[in-house]
C-alpha cells in the first residue's frame, strides 16, 4: 500500500516533469525548421529533387509547393509558422490557410505578405509560412527592395515554340516582336515561312516566363498586344477556358495548333524531350497525338566562336547530343563534346541581361531562390538554397556544385564555381565564394 | 519524511524523466543522421571552401558517405526481372522484364551499360559526357551502350534485350575532363534502367559478373 506521502511525492514529481518535458518539447520544436517554397512552376521539378527531404538537415522538414496542387498541402508548423494547409487557386482560404502561389511573381509577392503580416494564430507568428519563392524572373522591387535576395542556380533561356508546320525555323527578335504586335499575322510574312494564320499566345501574367518573354525576347516589361483585323487578341487560357500554364503545349486548343505561338522554357522543352516516352510528362503533345511543338530558333550575328558575323544564323537555345542520344541546353558544354555547331552555342553566362545589358544572344536567363532578409528562418533557408557571398563563403549543396547532374536531369544548365563579370558592373560581385549560385540582392 | 523535502524529491523524480527523454531524443537525432544525400556527387550536405570562413550562417550537419554502386529508385510502380547476371562474356544478351505493378502503367525503358560503383539516381548521372558513369558507344561490334523501348497502349509488361559488352573505354566530358570506363571479369559493371510511369521515372541498377 503507497502512503499519502509518496503519493504526494509523485504528484509533485509529476507536476515538474510536466513542466520539465513541456519545455524540452518547446525547445526541440523550437530547433526545428520548416522550410518552404513556391512560386515557378518551370522549376517545379527540379526543386523537387533539390529540396527532397533527404537533403534536409536532421529534425527540419522541407516543403516544395506545387502550384497544380489540386487539393490542400498541409505544411507542419515551427516557431515561425502555425500548421496550415495551401490551398488551391479557385477555393476560399481562411487565414493562416493560403492560396497557393501559381507562378513566380505570385511566389515573390506571397514571400512579400508573409512578412509584412504581424497576425499570430495561437501565439505564432506568420512571417516564416513561405521562406522561399521559386523564381524564372528577376525584379528589382519584388518581393521588396532592400531586402530581396536572388540566388541564381542555373541557366535556362526562353524561345517561341509552335505545332506549326508553316512557321519558320527561327525568327529574328525584330520578326517575334512583329509577330506579337500583330505587323505579321500570317507565317508567310516571315521568312522561311508558309501560309498560315498567327495565334498568338502567352502564360498567365503571374509567370515568369510571361514576364521574361516580353522584358527580353519583346523588348518591354510593359509592351502592349494590339489586336485588329486578321490579328485576333492574344490568348491567355487553355483549351478548356482555364488560365494557360506556361511550358505546356498540350492545352492548346487543338484548333489553334497551326496558329499557335507561345513561349517556352528551353530547359523545360528539353526535360520534357528527353522524356518524351512519358507521356504524362511530355506536354509539347496535344492529347490527340501528332507531332510535338518545336523550340523555334533566334537568329542572330553571333557564330560559334562568340565573334559577330555579318550573317544571321540560326541559333536554338536547345539541341541533341549525338553521343549521349539525348537534348540539352545549347550550351559551353556541349561545345566541347560536339564542336561546330553553325548556329554557335548560345546559352552562356555572358548572354544573361543580369551579366551584360546587350547580350550577343536573346532569352538566356538566370532561374532563381528568392530569400528576403526579413524571413525569420533566412538562415535555414540561406542553408538550403543559398550561399554567404564572400571570400570562401559557407555555401549549399546547390550552390557548391553538388546539386550538378540533378540541374542537367530537368533540362537546365549548372553554372560553374567562376563567374563572369560583364557591363553589367555589379556582376563583378555576384559570386565572392566561388560559388555555383550568384547572389543579385535588391 | 517532512513535508519540506517534498519539493527536492519532486525535482528528482523530474530530473529522472528529462534525462530519460532527452536521452530517447538524442538517439533519434543519431538514428536519422545516417539519412543520406540523394545526389551521388556530393560529398557533404555543405562545402566550406576557405579556411578563414566569416560565414554569417552555420554550417549544415555532414552526411554520412554516399553509398556505391547499383541503386533503386524507391516505392516505384513497378518491378523488374532479370535473366542472368553473371558469368557474362562479351556479346551475351541480358533479358529485362519492366512489369507495372496493378493498375499501373510502363510507358518506357531505357538502358545503359555503367561501372558498377556508382550509384545512379538522376537522369544527368546516366548521361556520358555529363558524368562519365556510362559507357558513351559500345566496346565492340555486337555489343550495345544505350537501349531505349517505347511501349504502347495499355502499357504492358516491357521487355529490353541488352547485348553486354566488354572492354574499355576512355572518353570526353563536357566538363574538360576524362573518364575511363573497364568492364571485365575484375570490374563488375551494371545495367542502369531508367523506368518510365505515370507521373514520374525511377532508377534500378542491375549488377553484372563478367566471367
Amino acid at each position: 500500500m503507497k502512503s499519502p506521502l509518496f503519493k504526494r511525492v509523485v504528484l509533485v514529481g509529476a507536476a515538474f516533469a510536466t513542466v520539465a518535458a513541456s519545455f524540452v518539447a518547446s525547445a526541440s520544436a523550437a530547433n526545428a525548421t520548416v522550410i518552404a517554397a513556391g512560386g515557378s512552376d518551370t522549376t517545379l521539378n527540379v526543386m523537387d529533387a533539390i529540396l527532397a527531404q533527404a537533403n534536409a538537415p536532421v529534425g527540419d522538414t522541407w516543403v516544395n509547393l506545387n502550384p497544380f496542387a489540386t487539393a490542400n498541402v498541409s505544411v507542419p508548423g515551427d516557431a515561425n509558422c502555425p500548421t496550415m494547409n495551401w490551398q488551391p487557386a479557385g477555393t476560399t482560404a481562411t487565414l493562416p490557410n493560403r492560396l497557393m502561389p501559381v507562378g513566380s511573381g505570385a511566389g515573390r509577392s506571397m514571400l512579400q505578405a508573409v512578412n509584412t503580416d504581424n497576425t499570430t494564430y495561437t501565439g505564432v507568428g506568420v512571417k516564416g509560412c513561405l521562406d522561399i519563392a521559386r523564381s524564372s524572373s528577376f525584379s528589382t522591387s519584388s518581393p521588396n527592395a532592400g531586402t530581396g535576395e536572388y540566388y541564381a542556380f542555373a541557366l535556362d533561356a526562353v524561345s517561341w515554340a509552335t505545332g506549326s508546320l508553316s512557321a519558320p525555323a527561327a525568327m529574328s527578335k525584330a520578326d517575334l516582336i512583329k509577330v506579337y504586335n500583330c505587323t505579321y499575322t500570317d507565317w508567310s510574312q516571315l521568312p522561311g515561312g508558309s501560309a498560315g494564320p498567327i495565334q498568338r499566345y502567352l502564360p498567365q501574367t503571374s509567370s515568369g516566363t510571361y514576364g521574361f518573354f516580353l522584358s527580353d525576347l519583346l523588348g518591354s516589361s510593359s509592351f502592349v498586344f494590339p489586336t485588329q483585323a486578321g490579328c485576333p487578341a492574344v490568348k491567355f487560357v487553355n483549351a478548356t477556358g482555364g488560365a494557360l500554364e506556361e511550358n505546356n503545349a498540350s492545352v492548346i486548343a487543338a484548333a489553334d495548333w497551326q496558329s499557335a505561338i507561345f513561349p517556352y522554357s528551353a530547359g523545360q522543352w528539353v526535360y520534357q524531350a528527353n522524356n518524351a516516352s512519358n507521356p504524362t510528362l511530355d506536354k509539347r503533345v496535344l492529347p490527340s497525338g501528332g507531332a510535338p511543338a518545336r523550340l523555334g530558333g533566334i537568329l542572330t550575328n553571333v557564330d560559334s566562336n562568340g565573334l559577330t558575323t555579318t550573317q544571321s544564323m540560326n541559333a536554338n537555345a536547345a539541341a541533341y547530343n549525338v553521343t549521349d542520344r539525348k537534348w540539352q541546353l545549347n550550351d559551353a558544354g556541349l561545345q566541347v563534346v560536339q564542336p561546330g555547331a553553325s548556329g554557335g552555342y548560345p546559352i552562356t553566362e555572358s548572354s544573361s541581361t543580369k551579366v551584360n545589358t546587350v547580350p550577343a544572344f536573346i532569352g538566356v536567363r538566370f532561374v532563381y531562390n528568392v530569400l528576403d532578409t526579413r524571413s525569420p528562418s533566412l538562415a535555414a533557408a540561406t542553408l538550403a538554397v543559398g550561399f554567404d557571398n564572400t571570400s570562401g563563403g559557407v555555401k549549399s549543396a546547390l550552390c557548391s556544385g553538388g546539386r550538378a547532374a540533378v540541374i542537367a536531369s530537368y533540362g537546365f544548365a549548372p553554372l560553374p564555381t567562376t563567374g563572369v563579370t560583364g557591363t553589367v558592373t555589379a556582376s563583378a560581385n555576384y559570386n565572392q565564394a566561388g560559388s555555383t549560385c550568384r547572389k543579385i540582392t535588391i | 519524511m517532512s513535508n519540506r523535502r517534498l519539493p527536492i524529491l519532486g525535482a528528482v523524480v523530474a530530473v529522472v524523466v528529462v534525462v530519460v527523454a532527452l536521452v530517447i531524443i538524442s538517439n533519434r537525432g543519431a538514428s536519422t543522421s545516417q539519412a543520406v544525400s540523394r545526389d551521388a556527387n556530393e560529398a557533404t550536405a555543405a562545402d566550406s571552401s576557405g579556411a578563414t570562413t566569416t560565414s554569417s550562417v552555420a554550417p549544415v550537419p555532414t552526411a554520412t558517405a554516399e553509398p556505391s554502386g547499383p541503386y533503386t529508385t524507391p516505392m516505384m510502380p513497378m518491378s523488374v526481372s532479370v535473366s542472368k547476371t553473371s558469368g557474362l562474356h562479351s556479346g551475351d544478351v541480358v533479358s529485362v522484364t519492366a512489369t507495372p505493378s496493378n493498375g499501373s502503367q510502363a510507358f518506357g525503358v531505357e538502358a545503359r551499360l555503367c561501372r558498377g560503383d556508382a550509384s545512379i539516381e538522376f537522369d544527368g548521372q546516366m548521361l556520358p559526357t555529363r558524368a562519365g558513369l556510362c559507357i558513351p558507344k559500345p566496346f565492340s561490334d555486337g555489343t550495345d551502350s544505350f537501349i531505349e523501348v517505347l511501349n504502347k497502349p495499355p502499357y504492358g509488361p516491357i521487355v529490353v534485350t541488352f547485348r553486354v559488352g566488354t572492354g574499355s573505354q576512355t572518353f570526353g566530358l563536357q566538363d574538360g575532363t576524362q573518364s575511363t570506363i573497364t568492364c571485365d571479369a575484375t570490374h563488375p559493371c551494371q545495367l542502369v534502367l531508367k523506368l518510365q510511369y505515370p507521373n514520374g521515372f525511377g532508377f534500378q541498377g542491375v549488377p553484372l559478373a563478367f566471367g
